[in-house]
């Protein structure tokens, strides 16, 4: 006897499995992906009468003929990992279409538990269905569940269990004629014999599923229309539709970006006293830049976005698990198909202007790969708040007030319409001589479980904090490297220290000389004085970024590319804030400020703006803009891709490739735009 | 009579599905066969048909209603 008993959850979507998986396995879980695929794994464990049970709950599949990742996934899954027992989950009030599947699931040799889910809904329905005829037409065990109360869940390890221990003498062969595997269904190659063998075939399995749900299920037809139809017609109005759409996303964003403020906050102020500390209680030195720019900057800067990511994923769980999210699929597919897009991806391009990292994760639920590549693929493209600083900066520095509105507009139009052409093109690219037929189950409504959208939202956003302790903290080390080595030498660095030595001599001599002609101490001209010695310094130290960050790598890669940036109409200086906005689009605009020595900037910087005016032309400044919106996705988004994408090679075909369309459209605009 | 030209509320039965292999199988799997019997939930929509088969209700694109086949 093995001691880990190891159950494979499978069944439809929609048919409650994770729910079911959650009262199995409680919180002990966890969640990985499917090799190769970006099907989400999960894995729980739990105990039952003293042995080990390690439960994998499948994605939520039709059938197992390997259409979708999804199906390819589950039945390579069942194929080579073999579970010891396969729990089928079935949806009471749609037994006859979940059977499809049971039926593919039944394989002689593999021990088989149908649990018959959401039986009170089904009776509320008006559908009784008889578990126990059920059982003996299947000829497997079935039991009966309740997945939201648990009801029957120690039940489906009971018999899981007894089929574990005695297979041979617990499944007996089924009464019912073999029935296709799906495995010859796969064989696409085979051509027109196999697909009418398998045509005949599906219309006999579902003569035989009609004939099992003629003995086992008493519908009583009186029952009034499901609520789900009145819901739809308003819901699916072809008018209201899409205004209700668009105001339900309105509501996640502002609670995603308006709740999350408040920890984000606090989470910010963390990192700040984190920071106050280390430069309190280290001395000035390479390891106390690396703690507070490295490692609390750059990873402390990412992490601060969790608390938006836990909502948003919570949101969009409860939308996903009410079943409203189907709804949202079928009114925007209409638009989405024309760029060989699918109706879902409208979620992530939404989440995507607000961060795109949480938005390539919510690509997830997208079925097929291709549309699910092309999706993420696009998504930088969405004009996300990391870029806003960028315009805010930039808008106002060239442009005047009656245009600000309309460029700012315009750039995130020129977004949109690229991810569209860009997800045209990679249509084209895969070559879907056939789009993905549209066709989707609209599941009843119901109140979502907070266990399962909870954990789920939880697993998510661990995963988001893993990805800054690894990826992020090496990228964020790299990038200060660059910007700090080689460090100015010695000669230069007593330059400037006997500058700032000469300034406070100068005061001090100022301040003695007033002292001694016992003048009346005016305190306005003293304050004044104060300030001028204040900014005297501060530009001296502003000199000093200036000269460090020439002389570092960073510095001397923006000079090395200039030449590549030059057909744009940028300078090494630009150049230079454009490396650091590789980490970080916001951080374009602090770099800026460290080239052109105005020392600390932010996007309110008046001095930055204003030097901006002196040095570059508005067509410059809208290049900029529109380089940065196109160009070198972010770190993040570039580790989200890698993962997400199952492969590093999407991550860099993505970065190089918006890389270069940014560099000839940006080049286009400038060299026409010069010509006027 | 096609899928697609069907009226809200009426009660159909599908004929047959003129569609490739991958698009019919698909629709096999969500339980849409020769024989079965279909009630169009709203067929308002520009682009797709809302049906109900089987117990479960299900959005076809227009691409799909258009070929399949009812009486």
């Amino acid at each position: 006897m093995k001691t880990t008993l190891r159950i494979a959850l499978a069944g439809n979507p929609n048919c409650g499995k994770s729910t079911i998986f959650n009262k199995l396995t409680g919180a002990k879980q966890t969640v990985g992906n499917f090799p190769g695929v970006t099907v989400e794994r999960y894995e729980g464990r739990t105990r039952f009468e003293g042995r080990d049970v390690s439960v994998v709950d499948l994605p939520g599949v039709y059938s197992l003929a390997s259409y979708s990742d999804e199906e390819r996934v589950a039945a390579e899954f069942l194929k080579n990992e073999t579970p010891d027992v396969v729990v089928d989950v079935v949806d009471a009030s749609n037994l006859e279409r979940n059977l499809y599947l049971t039926f593919a699931l039944k394989e002689p040799g593999r021990p088989l538990v149908v649990a018959l889910n959401m039986v009170d809904v089904a009776r509320r329905r008006g559908i009784d269905v008889d578990a126990a005829a059920l059982s003996k037409e299947l000829g497997v065990p079935v039991v009966q569940t309740v997945g939201n109360r648990g009801v029957g869940v120690d039940e489906i390890l009971a018999e899981a269990v007894r089929l574990a221990e005695a297979p041979s003498s617990a499944f007996e062969p089924s009464s019912t004629p073999a029935c296709p595997s799906d495995s010859a269904k796969s064989c696409g190659h085979c051509g027109g014999e196999c697909e009418l063998a398998q045509t005949a075939a599906d219309v006999a399995r579902y003569k035989e599923i009609g004939r099992v749900c003629a003995r086992c299920v008493k519908t009583d037809a009186d029952v009034p229309e499901s609520g789900s139809d009145k819901i739809d017609a308003i819901l699916t109005h072809r008018f209201l539709g899409i205004p209700i759409f668009l105001a339900a996303m309105y509501l996640v964003f502002q609670l995603t970006f308006a709740l999350g403020a408040y920890p984000m906050n606090w989470l910010e102020t963390g990192f700040g006293a984190l920071s106050a500390w280390f430069d309190g209680a280290m001395r000035d030195g390479f390891a106390k830049s690396l703690i507070i720019d490295a490692i609390i900057g750059g990873v402390g800067g990412v992490l601060v976005f969790l608390p938006n990511i836990l909502i948003l994923f919570l949101a969009i769980s409860i939308l996903e698990d009410s079943g409203y999210m189907a709804r949202a699929a079928l009114l925007c597919d209409r638009w989405m198909r024309r760029v060989g897009l699918h109706g879902r991806s409208v979620v992530p391009a939404l989440v995507g202007f607000g961060c795109t990292v949480p938005g390539i994760m919510a690509a997830k639920m997208l079925g097929d790969r291709k549309e699910r590549l092309a999706t993420m693929f696009v998504l930088p493209l969405f004009s996300c708040g990391a870029r806003f600083p960028i315009y805010a900066l930039l808008i106002p520095a060239f442009f005047p007030l009656e245009w600000r509105g309309a460029i700012l507009w315009g750039i995130y139009l020129i977004g949109i319409l690229l991810a569209g052409v860009v997800a045209k093109i990679l249509d084209v690219v895969f070559k879907n001589d056939e789009p993905a037929p549209f066709v989707i189950e609209l599941p009843s409504y119901r109140r979502p479980t907070l266990g399962v959208v909870g954990l789920r939202a939880l697993e998510r956003g661990w995963g988001y904090v893993k990805k800054a302790g690894t990826i992020i903290f090496a990228i964020s080390v790299l990038l200060w490297a660059l910007t700090t080595f080689p460090t100015l030498d010695a000669a230069t660095v007593a330059k400037f220290d006997a500058e700032r030595a000469r300034i406070v001599k100068k005061t001090d001599q100022i301040r003695a000389e007033a002292a001694e002609a016992q003048e009346i101490a005016e305190d306005a001209q003293l304050a004044e004085n104060a300030e001028a010695v204040a900014e005297e310094l501060a530009e001296v130290d502003a000199a000093e970024s200036q000269a460090k960050l020439e002389r570092s790598f960073a510095g001397r890669i923006g000079r090395g590319i200039e030449p590549i940036l030059r057909p744009m109409g940028f300078d090494w200086k630009i150049g230079t804030a454009l490396i650091g906005a590789i980490a970080a689009k916001e951080i374009f605009v602090a770099q800026l400020g460290v080239v052109y020595s105005v020392g600390e900037a932010d996007e309110t910087s008046a001095p930055l703006a204003e030097t901006l005016r002196a040095n570059y032309t508005p067509l410059v400044g809208f290049c900029i803009m529109l380089f940065c919106l196109i160009a070198t996705p972010c770190m993040a988004t570039f580790a989200a891709m890698a993962q997400e994408s199952g492969s590093w090679k999407w991550a860099v075909a993505q970065w190089s490739s918006l890389t270069a369309l940014a560099w000839m459209l940006t080049t286009l605009v400038y060299q026409i735009g010069s010509l006027f | 009579m096609t899928l697609a030209d069907a009226l809200k509320g009426q009660k159909v039965t599908i004929v047959s599905m003129e569609l490739s292999e991958l698009s019919v199988n698909r629709l096999t799997a969500l339980g849409l066969t020769p024989g079965v019997r279909v009630r169009v939930v709203d067929n308002s929509l520009k682009d797709a048909s809302i049906v109900e088969c089987r117990g479960a209700r299900l959005a076809l694109g227009r691409g799909l209603a258009r070929f399949v086949v009812v009486k």
